[in-house]
């Protein structure tokens, strides 16, 4: 589809220039520029460019934002948003990066809102440096550099868990099973998978200098559709 | 210029392996919003070679597609507005939610807000209220009274029944109201008297001074009694008063079970076996002009029965909760 599009567009110089493109430098910069039959998508159909993009782009998008949520269906819910939001408020029109760097950025910051609702504010992330990404359009390089540093803090947080810990922090948040799920599963009292999820949770928050209880977590998926629901939060 | 960046080290930087002076280099190269464009294109790639998750595309895509097309029949308008009126949305209907709750609440407080205290036909019952006065309830009576808050903010109760109050003196002269049948009230500091609120409201005053109020409440009428007093009140009839001639008794005596009987109409009595045990009586016309004069010790209906057929010549059918007296005239004629 994406190529007899462009081919058409090529071809017939009377057809209505796409916006922002021009008709002939269109061919040449096929090449050089990974989003063009992506844009050309766009400027046909919007929901043909999302499906383009979603191809592309939605498992690798869900394994980066698991790194910072470490939840299965939390991940998949942000992507969706993204996409979701990308398509909503037409972000694709007016664009001035890549697909690529907005999809991912946005991801990451959708990322950050999810821990800060869950684990309150994240102390060695101040607003301002959020501001500045707002206003410049991109981002700034000590923002980047600490969203990576904060997935290893989280990484590490999570694999220096005692083993059996780790196990059902994993079987809670990858497999969606239940405490008593887990407990009988893994032969152990309620009250042990509890205390695995509590202490697993305080590692995370640790890993985030977070102050909010993070008991929260444990009823995560729930209060964070809820507060996805209250809070307006950008792309 | 030189580019020191290459992607091996935006690798080992994204492992966490590279070291303070390289995360130097690579935040000034980040700086160029161009290299920004390397970068993203270098995290892709590592979620690509070392994927930590699993997911199926296809299946999100279809769910995509579904809330898309939720999103364009429902909410047209910008996003920001989408947003915001769920939000006002919740509030509202939080609100309505709460003042709904509120006036349930306020509706059915006489089921959540009232403890009732009833006797069952032919059960005598005494019991102190939380402010310590005693209140005697005669069978088949219900004392409703406040489940919080009683003797502290108000001391009201509702009667039906019959019951002997004796009220005690507050401290602070905390008023006792009883409120008895069609809106008649006894309103007390401390005293002692007896209330029957069976057909109509009677009351007789042992003790101190109760002010009665009653009659509709465009017009309500007070009066104040007088110990030995009785007074009843009945809808459609005149207010009925007068003094017992004897010493008034310390108790009534229902109380101990027994029934004090002074020239008493047989239905009259027939009327307080039905109040009383639940029993119905029916009695045959020729013994509605009987009169019932002595003391009887009465725990069951059979009691009164049995002595009612040792006094007059009068035959009794009972059967479950229904009684028939009749003069035994007819039977002796048979057997003459």
């Amino acid at each position: 589809m994406p190529f007899s599009t462009s081919s058409e567009n090529a071809s017939s110089p009377a057809g209505p220039p796409a916006p922002g493109l021009g008709q002939q430098p269109d061919v040449s910069r096929a090449g050089t520029d990974p989003d063009f039959f992506v844009r050309q998508a766009f400027a046909k159909d919007p929901t043909q460019g999302c499906a383009l993009l979603f191809r592309q782009y939605y498992r690798d998008l869900c394994s980066h934002a698991v790194r910072f949520v470490y939840g299965r269906d939390v991940a998949e819910d942000i992507v969706g948003e993204v996409f979701l939001t990308f398509w909503r408020t037409r972000a694709y029109e007016n664009i001035t990066s890549s697909y690529r760097a907005y999809l991912f950025r946005a991801v990451r910051n959708r990322a950050i809102d999810y821990l800060r609702a869950e684990f309150g504010p994240i102390e060695s992330l101040p607003d301002s440096l959020d501001e500045l990404t707002a206003t410049t359009g991109y981002d700034q390089p000590d923002r980047i550099i600490f969203l990576d540093e904060l997935v290893q803090q989280i990484g590490a947080a999570v694999q220096t868990l005692p083993p059996q810990a780790q196990r059902v922090f994993m079987m809670s948040r990858f497999e969606g099973k239940s405490q008593a799920d887990i407990a009988a599963e893994l032969q152990l009292t309620p009250k042990t998978v509890e205390n695995h999820l509590t202490r697993a949770l305080g590692r995370l928050r640790k890993a985030l200098r977070g102050e909010w209880l993070v008991l929260i977590l444990a009823y995560g998926p729930g209060l964070y559709l809820l507060s996805r629901y209250f809070t307006p939060t950008n792309g | 210029m030189d580019n020191p960046i290459q992607p091996e080290l935006l690798q080992t930087y994204l492992d966490g392996r590279a070291t303070p002076l390289q995360k130097q280099l690579i935040r000034t190269w980040l700086l160029d919003p161009a290299n920004q464009e390397i970068f993203y294109a270098q995290l892709q790639r590592r979620e690509q070679q070392q994927p930590q998750l699993v997911v199926d595309d296809t299946e999100a895509y279809a769910r995509f597609v579904t809330q898309l097309a939720q999103t364009a029949e429902a909410q047209p308008a910008t996003p920001v507005r989408v947003r915001r009126w769920p939000r006002l949305f919740m509030g509202v209907a939080a609100s309505l939610g709460l003042a709904g709750l509120a006036g349930l609440l306020t509706l059915t407080e006489p089921y959540w807000n009232t403890r009732t205290i009833a006797t069952e036909y032919g059960e005598i019952r005494s019991v102190v209220l939380p402010d310590g006065s005693r209140v005697t309830l005669n069978a088949n009576s219900a004392l409703q009274l406040p489940r919080f808050g009683f003797g502290r903010s108000t001391r009201q109760v509702s009667l039906r029944g019959e019951a002997e109050f004796a009220v005690v003196h507050t401290p602070d002269a905390q008023r006792f109201v009883v409120t008895g049948a069609d809106g008649v009230e006894v309103v007390v500091l401390g005293t002692e008297f007896v209330m029957n609120t069976r057909r109509g409201t009677r009351v007789v005053l042992n003790r101190g001074k109760v002010q009665l109020r009653y009659g509709r409440q465009q017009r309500p009428q007070t009066l104040t009694m007088l110990p030995g007093e009785w007074v009843r009140v009945r809808p459609g009839t005149a207010l009925q008063r007068g003094r017992s001639a004897d010493p008034v008794p310390t108790e009534p005596a229902w109380k101990l079970f027994r029934y004090d009987f002074r020239q008493t109409p047989l239905p009259e009595v027939a009327q307080l076996m039905e109040d009383n045990f639940g029993l119905r009586v029916t009695l045959a016309p020729e013994l509605a002009d009987r009169k019932l004069s002595g003391q009887f010790h009465a725990r069951t209906a059979d009691d009164i029965l049995t002595a009612l057929t040792e006094l007059f010549d009068v035959r009794v059918t009972q059967t479950e909760k229904a009684v028939r007296i009749e003069p035994a005239f007819a039977d002796n004629d048979s057997t003459e």
